[in-house]
């Protein structure tokens, strides 16, 4: 009889995951580039420069300033780096937020059901139909004056549980006729305490599959409302660089670096979250997982 | 003979995490014509993987690694693929276990059926199509009317017995039928099986019985194979293995089978069924068996025959009592 | 020949219909109230900081406006009739283009965003959902393999930074398309060969952001779908029952596996709503979406509200079109209440 033994050792161990699961491991690297640039980079650059009036307006990329500098005077890669962060911190505020709201609403739902379960069924399905960014269009407009990163993560939170509510409840809806749940019920389990030791271990790779998404969400929605000319007039958000970007013409005055440098990095971003997220699938359902060998 | 279905020396093995194993290890079995041959054993013991294999429906990572099936002469692990295809369900054909999810859930009955005729012969007229599938319905006990039903509207026993009439419509040499009643309820299993039995004396076809109901077997089969972690632990007429079980996994599972005469405790088998991955030298049995000796885990026994009729792998087979 | 089952269905769709529009509607008029905006007030004094003066009797013109619009009743009168005036789609005069009517505003532009999104829908949903269904083949060309990924990718870009790419690439560096606009400037209204073909050209660029970064989405969810489908116990009965592979492929894997997917489609309606709008900016095509953010940029608050009600009408009604049609296409549903 034959059997042939894997390889073993922790350095196998991380690159059969990254062979195994190479979408995740691209996109975390891809964040970490990112967050790198974010926090790391504000060391080595002047991140004052970011302000407007800090440097001769419209000039192309040079040694002094690398991504060049916009039409207010603006330095590029200095608004790259707080912009970035800023875009990440709504992201994380916002999904945040709405998985938070969305795991517990999600839960409630799945596991008491009855007119609880249909009431959070009808608002979220009412929500969803709305498209989201119409709807914080008028939000935002209404709000107009004294909006900044956080009011913006804040309001965009108000929206972002109504997707997670309705993806966790649908696993926990999976999860309760579970086996297992219904055991801990017959040992005598209270409600609360099966939803956290049972359920909800269980749930982990689909929270953070949630939570990722989420935060894409609410990047794309974020930078959305700041393009439309929603957003902090004052700060220099990836999305706001792109209103400027427009708003000014940079494109019939040919400055390429103004146009190319929040797309690059935005699609950086989303690429990164979108790779994660896919990992986070795999993770969450084997049957797509690649078989070694074949 | 060349009828019948002859079974030599197959094995399939499957490539995993925890390495290789051989799922199906060298089996043999016949069946001659028009006769019942029922595969037993306890799960994962390799009786689907049999059938999957007859059926060269094996998929990666598990393969066929050896042995022939000669049914009628024919070798099927020699046909090429779009022979094979024509011979499933023409030659041999297939009843699943568990039909609640086996039929198409947007097409209706019928359509399964028509395309099914319509894939392995030339064309033939709607109405003779029609008055066919009329007919194999109701060799089923099913309504004409079925035909137009999907398959959510149809009861556990309905849907199996319509698997039934497409396995037998274009009466194969060999049908499998994969535990077939496991899912259903006492009084459709027997409706079942009696459908199962009557469709498959009218065509002449074989039939491998695959399942773990001893009692079932006793009164359906002529013939058993009993499986143990892949591979053929004791074979013959049922009678022979029913009145003198010389296997003691054999014993072991009629024994486990409550009557009316021994209502006592219930008898189980002790232990676990073994892991495939872990691959012993000697017997498979060995870790569970009552008859064990030193040899046992050393000397992998080959069946051997004990009888006319009936082979047991085993150094100590049971000696049978010489009953009056 | 429908059963009560059926009509209480639709009726249930039909009432989720008026909720979602009744909410939005609600929304939009609590919410800036809420933010005690003076819409006009603010009107008046931008225009005025734009002619450099503040005219005379400033008050006395806002007064009259606000009881031209009916800004200056209780909130509850005002709330009824909003209500009322929505009923009749009546959505109120635009501020910044007094006396233009913003349901005529919204009349001519409806059509175009329609055209786009829908065209664009359709087609990234066919050609995503054949993609990923080709990728499941055991001989799949290797083209095929390598545009998966590369869909995949561009799928995770929202529409409108592709459309900015797009743009800048294929309309400013090699002008082989048009900047932006619906038509060309000296376009005729007449519809012949020429100005249909006017309109496409100038369709290209935006449809063709929607087109490439949704396919991947639809790409890779008809592949986990048809993935899924292809180890459920039909098709291996199917296989058992030596079904030729094509009518394994699609009658029994496709046919299955895309259901979920239109389920999915319908969902994804207001997101492709959303990112429509985007890149109608970005290409100032003529539709809702160039329509709102004019009206952002003047702060024309009654044709911003007029332009997101109408899009939620707009995609609730397609929803429940899809609800409709969708029991034709799986008879599981067309029993169930």
């Amino acid at each position: 009889m034959m059997r042939s033994a894997p390889a073993r050792g922790p350095g196998a161990g991380l690159v059969r995951f990254a062979r195994r699961n190479p979408e995740l491991t691209l996109g975390l690297v891809l964040m970490a580039v990112l967050v790198l640039f974010a926090f790391a980079g504000p060391l080595v650059w002047d991140i004052d420069t970011a302000d407007p009036l800090s440097a001769s307006p419209s000039r192309p990329p040079s040694l002094a300033h690398p991504f060049g500098t916009d039409s207010q005077g603006r330095d590029l890669l200095a608004a790259a780096m707080v912009g970035t962060w800023l875009t990440i911190k709504v992201g994380l505020i916002a999904g945040g937020i709405g998985v938070a709201v969305g795991a517990l609403l999600g839960f409630l739902g799945a596991y008491y059901g009855g007119w609880l379960d249909s009431a959070i069924v009808g608002v979220v399905d009412v929500g969803l139909t709305i498209p989201a960014l119409l709807f914080l269009v008028v939000f935002g407009s209404a709000f107009r004056e004294g909006l900044d990163t956080t009011t913006i993560a804040l309001m965009i939170g108000t929206l972002a549980w109504l997707s997670p509510t309705r993806q966790i409840r649908a696993q926990a809806l999976v999860m309760r006729q579970a086996g297992y749940v219904f055991l801990a019920q017959l040992n005598g389990a209270g409600g609360l305490r099966i939803v956290l030791s049972e359920m909800m271990p269980n749930l982990m790779p689909y929270l953070m599959a949630s939570f990722v998404l989420a935060i894409s969400q609410a990047i794309l929605a974020a930078v959305g409302l700041d393009a439309l000319g929603l957003g902090p007039m004052d700060e220099p958000t990836l999305g706001m660089t792109i209103y400027w970007m427009l708003a000014n013409s940079a494109f019939i005055r040919g400055y390429w670096w103004w146009v190319m440098t929040p797309i690059a990095v935005l699609v950086v971003l989303f690429v990164a979250l979108y790779l994660v997220s896919i990992g986070l699938d795999v993770i969450a359902n084997p049957r797509l997982r690649r078989r070694l060998g074949t | 003979m060349s009828a019948g279905l002859l079974v030599r020396g197959l094995s399939v093995e499957y490539a995993t995490d925890a390495g290789r194993f051989l799922a199906v290890d060298d089996i043999d079995i016949a069946v001659p014509p028009g006769q019942r041959l029922g595969l037993v054993g306890e799960s994962g013991c390799g009786k689907s993987t049999t059938a999957l294999a007859l059926l060269r429906m094996i998929r990666p990572p598990g393969r066929i690694v050896g042995g022939a099936a000669l049914l009628d002469g024919i070798d099927l692990m020699g046909l090429s693929t779009a022979q094979m295809r024509q011979t499933r369900l023409s030659r041999v054909s297939y009843i699943p276990q568990g039909a609640m999810n086996s039929l198409n859930p947007v097409t209706p009955i019928g359509t399964q059926i028509a395309d099914a005729i319509a894939d392995h012969e030339k064309r033939s007229p709607r109405d003779a199509l029609s008055r066919r599938i009329v007919a194999a319905l109701q060799a089923v006990d099913l309504p004409a009317g079925a035909a137009h039903l999907y398959p959510h509207q149809l009861s556990g026993g309905m849907k199996q017995r319509a698997c039934i009439a497409i396995a037998t419509i274009l009466h194969p040499r060999l049908i499998i039928a994969d535990e077939p009643t496991s899912a259903l309820d006492v009084v459709s299993q027997r409706h079942v099986m009696e459908m199962l039995g009557r469709q498959q004396s009218q065509t002449g076809s074989s039939l491998i019985l695959i399942g773990h109901d001893m009692g079932l077997m006793a009164q359906f089969v002529d013939h058993l194979a009993v499986l143990y972690a892949g591979r053929v632990v004791e074979a013959g007429t049922v009678g022979e293995i029913f009145l003198r079980p010389r296997h003691p996994y054999t014993q072991l599972l009629i024994d486990s089978v409550p009557t009316l005469a021994n209502r006592g405790r219930l008898r189980g088998l002790p232990g676990v069924a073994a892991s495939l991955s872990q691959v012993l030298p000697g017997c498979a049995f060995a870790p569970r068996c009552p008859r064990v000796s030193p040899r046992c885990a050393q000397d992998r026994p080959a069946p051997a025959p004990l009888a006319p009729d009936h082979v047991a792998a085993c150094h100590h087979p049971i000696e049978p009592a010489h009953a009056a | 020949m429908m059963h009560r089952a059926r009509l209480l269905a639709i009726g249930r769709r039909l009432l989720m219909l008026l909720l979602v529009v009744w909410a939005a509607a609600t929304l939009n008029f609590a919410l800036p109230r809420f933010a005690a905006r003076n819409p006009v007030e603010e009107r008046l004094a931008q225009m005025a900081s734009q002619t450099g003066g503040v005219p005379q009797g400033m008050e006395e013109m806002v007064k009259a406006y606000e009881a031209r619009f009916g800004l200056d009743q209780s909130w509850g009168r005002q709330y009824l009739r909003y209500l009322g005036d929505i009923a009749r789609l009546d959505l109120g005069y635009s501020i910044a283009n007094y006396p233009g009517r913003v349901a005529d505003q919204i009349r001519t532009a409806l059509p175009w965003t329609i055209g786009l999104l829908g065209v664009s829908t359709v087609l990234a949903f066919l050609i995503g959902s054949m993609l990923g269904a080709a990728a499941t083949l055991a001989r799949a060309p290797r083209l095929l393999q390598l545009a998966m990924p590369v869909f995949i990718v561009l799928s995770a870009v929202p529409f409108y930074l592709l459309g900015l790419i797009l743009v800048y690439f294929l309309a400013f560096r090699w002008s082989w398309f048009p900047i932006g606009g619906g038509r060309s400037v000296a376009a005729s209204d007449a519809l012949s060969w020429n100005a249909v073909r006017d309109i496409l050209y100038h369709a290209l660029l935006p449809g063709l952001s929607i087109v490439l970064a949704s396919v991947g989405a639809w790409a890779l969810g008809m592949r986990g779908m048809m993935i899924t489908v292809q180890g459920e116990d039909y098709v291996t009965f199917a296989e058992a029952k030596g079904l030729q592979p094509r009518r394994i492929f699609l009658g029994y894997e496709m046919r299955n596996a895309v259901l979920p997917q239109l389920t999915a489609l319908a969902l994804s309606l207001g997101r492709l709503a959303s990112g429509a709008v985007l890149v109608e900016m970005i290409f100032s095509y003529p539709g809702i979406g160039s329509l709102l953010f004019n009206a952002i940029k003047l702060s024309d608050y009654f044709a911003i509200y007029g332009c997101v009600l109408i899009m939620v009408l707009t995609i609730a009604i397609a929803m429940m079109a899809m609800e409709l049609l969708y029991p034709l296409l799986d008879p599981r549903v067309r029993s169930q209440s």
